[in-house]
């Protein structure tokens, strides 16, 4: 009988103690809300992460940083971002910024480059004649 | 920092870690031949 | 007495000759695109990673087969294994970091893959701690394979968090259905013989490592041999006279 106590111990309190995990942090294991998902449930006081694309042509400057419009494929929310933004920042880059939504504006402080798994050289400065690489960037 | 910077950073902080580590256990066998009179 | 431990000299050099071609590989391959040198870094950081996921794997083995076979060699390969792999998680963790910095803008951020692998590096730190709670070697290797197969539940939750969550850390590049994500074949190289390399010093590390768990034993043995009549010094022993 001791035997199996040396099991069954570690072994439930392993399990409680994943099951609690993955249970309460469920929603917070989800790293950043889709601009699909901030246009469905409308605005909130709390303050979130918004994740997606940075649409081509919509980034411009303003005196206190950036204004851009940030896309899932489906739905487009615009971004207003206060403060210098990230190094690697640029039309097209995946972004995951955080702050609040109103409804129509998602106002936001702080911003992280979201980096994809995609990897690829510029055509024409590293090897031009690479068989496999179009020197595209898909991110 | 500059990129390579970065790059110069995470790779002092790869190859030395393994090297400390590598030595640690080298270290380890060291002592441990002394202490039961195993001959180097 | 047990034979002489085998003491190699192989593994050292093997190491050195590895890095040296994954560090020339590295070195040689192409920025890339978006984030320039700094994918460099994913050179030592995903091989680190694949490790850390390997031998805790090579750790989970070990103690089921300990656990079979009650075979003390078995519980010597876990032991060395989950030493290494806690190694391996703290680089991947460290360099994670150092990477993460110029291209996501934070050095640590809670997404469900640094989580999880922040809670899997304290799991295999507290697994090496509970190995030394005893000397018996009985004892320690039971006690020791039930986390050691415990703990490898949280290698396919830590690989698959990616997937199974929406993170800030990229989904697997190497490992995809569809074929790596990775375009140029210098970069793909590099990534390659990256883990093969890195694997091949952990393969190293591991013989090193369970030679010195052999010495430590012996230590044991025969400072226990020295130790064994002190316990017994209440007792006289009788007199025989001289011969």
């Amino acid at each position: 009988m001791k035997r199996y106590w040396k099991f069954i111990v570690p072994a439930g309190v392993v399990v409680v103690v994943i099951a609690v995990l993955v249970v309460s942090l469920s929603s917070s294991l989800v790293y950043f809300n889709t601009p699909t998902e901030l246009t469905e449930q409308g605005p909130t006081d709390a303050r979130l992460r918004l994740g997606g694309q940075v649409v081509p042509g919509t980034v411009a400057d303003t005196t206190t940083g950036v204004t851009f419009e940030v896309t899932d494929g489906r739905e487009t929310v615009d971004v207003v971002y206060v403060g210098a933004p990230q190094q690697l920042f640029q039309e097209g880059i995946g972004v995951v910024v955080e702050g609040t939504w109103d409804g129509s504006l998602f106002h936001s402080d702080t911003m992280l480059v979201k980096h994809d798994e995609t990897y690829s050289t510029d055509e024409g400065t590293y090897d031009p004649e690479h068989p496999f690489g179009d020197g595209s960037d898909q991110a | 920092m500059s990129e390579w910077g970065w790059v110069a950073f995470a790779y002092g902080v790869a190859y030395g870690s393994l090297a400390v580590y590598a030595t640690s256990i080298a270290i380890r066998i060291r002592n441990a031949r002394k202490s039961i009179g195993d001959a180097e | 007495m047990e034979p002489q431990v085998r003491i190699r000299r192989w593994p050292w050099v093997v190491i050195a000759l590895s890095l040296a071609v994954a560090f020339t590989l590295s070195m040689i391959s192409p920025a890339d695109s978006v984030q320039g040198d700094l994918v460099r870094i994913m050179y030592v950081h995903v091989p680190s990673a694949w490790l850390a996921y390997t031998a805790f794997f090579v750790t989970f083995v070990g103690s089921v087969a300990y656990l079979v076979t009650k075979n003390l060699k078995w519980d010597r390969i876990a032991a060395a294994s989950a030493e290494i792999g806690v190694y391996f998680t703290g680089l991947a963790l460290s360099l994670g970091m150092i990477w993460a910095k110029p291209t996501w803008g934070v050095w640590w951020t809670w997404d469900a893959r640094l989580t999880f692998t922040f809670i899997m590096f304290f799991v295999y730190l507290g697994y090496l701690a509970l190995r030394r709670t005893t000397d018996d070697p009985i004892a320690r290797a039971s006690r020791s394979s039930v986390l050691g197969v415990l703990g490898a539940i949280q290698i396919p939750l830590v690989h698959f968090s990616v997937v199974w969550w929406r993170t800030l850390h990229q989904p697997p590049s190497l490992i995809k259905p569809d074929g790596p994500a990775i375009q140029d074949p210098l970069m793909l190289t590099a990534l390659i013989i990256g883990v093969i390399a890195f694997t091949v010093v952990y393969v190293a590390l591991m013989v090193k490592r369970i030679e010195l768990i052999h010495l430590d034993e012996r230590r044991l043995q025969i400072e226990q041999s020295i130790e064994r009549p002190v316990a017994g010094e209440a007792v006289t022993a009788p007199e025989l006279g001289a011969t």
